[in-house]
Formats: structure tokens, sequence, C-alpha cells
């Protein structure tokens, strides 16, 4: 978020004391970014009250690792990195415990996703309902999608991240990003049309 | 250029910027035409999805500052699991805080006056503060033995 010459060289000045062993400035370096931070953190997690938690986590993480920060790439950018990173584990574990998102992957969840698509077509056709029904449509895909979908959609199409700017974040490069966000996009694609126009009874149970 | 091509560039195409070629696809091709239809929905509902960020706690960085100085691992997951709980708690008494004033005031809807939606927020907001639940994260903070100094914080009289 440094945007002019004097906020990047008053940001290089805290992140060297910090590197330097100054603990005072980091907390300027958490306020100035916090926000991107706590966006990606509240689009890739999708939890209210863990939110909160995984972001201090991931300052924590950063803070651990400052002294690693070389100014290659932007402060802002390095800590997207850390966060996205942070989010990408919590997201595993809670995916290989499966105990939170048994609703979402169980009966229960499928239920919930038969209502939505259970509703009269011309219900769904418009207005703020559908709106409402396609959002939470929407979010219940991801969170059921691969984890690498989910992030990479998450970024593109929630964040609104450049695939050159989500190039940088994850350490890849543009071209295997345009390729995983054009494979993602393909396999929600198919899992909303099944949802959104059949309903679930003629596709396969989750 | 194949259906995927042109699927690929429908993708990356912005509102009302999709290059010729596209279009001119799109009027020969239908399967690609049932794409765009379902890609604009999709998309729609992504754009739906994005929410507005939640603004960190109050006293978020001082937090988060205090963390980084405890420098003992024990000491510091101990605390961390504390902090957790506290604002677990504090939710919860802020939630029982609410339920309890609504319980309240819907009898009272006599021949006086309906309390309004915002005046019983507003009643919650004092209780919440009156009673620390605010700083319900230093409270117990202060038990665990945190290092003295740190109880010159101002009294929690409004944000
Ligand atoms: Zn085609």
């Amino acid at each position: 978020m440094a945007t002019s010459p004097s906020d990047r060289d008053q940001e290089v000045e805290w992140i060297r004391r910090v590197q330097a062993g100054d603990r005072e400035p980091f907390g300027r370096l958490v306020e100035r970014h916090q926000r991107r931070v706590f966006s990606l953190v509240h689009h890739l997690v999708r939890r209210r009250d863990e939110v909160e938690d995984i972001a201090q986590e991931a300052f924590i993480k950063a803070f651990q690792a400052i002294r690693s920060y070389n100014f290659q790439s932007s402060f802002g950018t390095w800590l997207a990195r850390i966060t996205v990173n942070h989010c990408y584990d919590y997201l595993r574990r809670e995916r290989a415990s499966r105990v939170r998102y048994f609703w979402q992957m169980g009966e229960e969840g499928s239920k919930q996703m038969e209502a939505l698509a259970e509703r009269p077509a011309k219900e769904r056709r418009e207005g703020p309902d559908d709106r409402l029904a396609a959002k939470e449509l929407v979010e219940k895909l991801l969170a059921r999608a691969p984890v690498d979908d989910r992030v990479i959609l998450t970024m593109k199409e929630l964040e609104d991240l450049s695939v050159e700017e989500i190039a940088e974040i994850l350490d890849l490069n543009v071209s295997t990003v345009k390729v995983r966000l054009h494979r993602a996009r393909k396999r929600m694609l198919v899992d909303w049309k099944k949802w959104r126009s059949k309903g679930p009874a003629t596709g396969s149970q989750t | 250029m194949s259906c995927d091509d042109f699927r690929l560039m429908l993708e990356e195409a912005r509102e009302g910027a999709a290059p010729e070629a596209l279009g001119r696809h799109l009027e020969v091709c239908a399967e690609c035409r049932t794409f765009a239809e379902d890609w604009r929905g999709l998309s729609e509902a992504f754009r739906a999805a994005a929410e507005p960020i939640p603004e960190p706690s109050f006293g978020f960085t001082e937090r988060l500052l205090r963390r980084l100085a405890t420098s003992s691992g024990a000491e510091r997951a101990a605390i961390e699991f504390i902090e957790r709980v506290g604002r677990r708690v504090a939710f919860a008494t802020l939630f029982l805080a609410m339920v309890t004033l609504l319980a309240l005031g819907l009898p009272s809807t006599g021949p006086v006056r309906e309390p309004s939606g915002a005046e019983m927020m507003a009643q919650a907001y004092q209780v919440s503060n009156s009673s620390g639940i605010v700083f319900a994260d230093d409270t117990w903070m202060s038990q665990a033995g945190r290092p003295v100094g740190q109880n010159e914080e101002p009294a929690p009289s409004q944000k």
C-alpha cells in the first residue's frame, strides 16, 4: 500500500529497524498492511471467528522471518505471500481433520445445496434472492473445491488480484497461474452448472 | 483457434472489452454461447461473494506486539491460549447480553413505547463496555502473570 515515494522510504526505514531488532516499528507496518491481510484471510478461510487469530499468526510469522526479507518484491507482496501460505496450512489442516467441513461435505451440506438448486426456476431468475442464492452456492462450492483451486479462485475472483500479482504472491510464473486458473474455473463451472440448473437429482452425489 | 482458446479469452475479457474475434466465434458456436452464459452467472456469483473486509478489533496491534514481546515459548503458548479463550468468552458474553436485553425489552412494549433497535444496540454496547468485556483479553492477561507496566492502559471508557 506504500504508494508515494516518501511512504516507501518510510516503510523501508521501518523494515530496517525491525530487522535490526527494534520491535516497535513493526506495529506501523501492521497498521499499514492489515487491511490486505484481513481481506485475504477473510476470503480464504471464510470464518469470521478465526480471521483475527489467523491474521495475528500470519503477522507473527512475518515478524519472525523479517530478516529474510530482501526488498526484492514489495513488502505488501511479501506479507501477502506469508499470509496465503499460512491460510494454505490452515485449510489443509482443516481439510485433513474433516471435522469442520463435515457439514459441507456430508449429508447436511448436500441437503442445503439441494434446497438451493430446487428453488423454482423463476424464483431463481431475478432479484436479490437470486443473488443471495448464487452467493451462497458459490461459497459452498469454494469450500468443497480442492485447496489449490480455492486459493487461486479466491485471489482472482474475490480479491480481484491480477494474474501478475498472484504469480508474485504464489511465487509462480504467470503462465502457470493462467493454466491453473483456467483449470480451476473449468472445474468450478462444471460444479456450478450441476447444482444450478439440473439440481442434484441427476448429478452425482457428494 | 480452438473453442478452449476462445473460452480462455472469454474468462479474461472484462465487461465490454471482448475481442472482436471472440464475438464472431460466439455468433457461430452455440456451445461457447452456452459457456459464456454459464460463465457470466458464475462470475457474478463470485463478485457477490466478495465481502467487505472485517475491521480488526480494538487493540489488535497492541496485542500483537505484546505477543511478540513474550519471548519464552511456553509462556507465549499459554498467553496465546488465554487470549483465544478470552475473546471467545467476550463474544459469548456480548451475545448473552444482547439476548438478555432483547428478552427484557420485549415485555415492556406496553402502552409506553417500543424501544427501537438502535437503542437496544446502544444499551448492549454500554453493558459490554461497563463490564469490561471489550478488554476481556487484558483481564485474562493480567491473571496470566503478565509483566508489570502493562496495566497503565486507559480505563475502558469508550472507543
Ligand atoms: Zn466454440
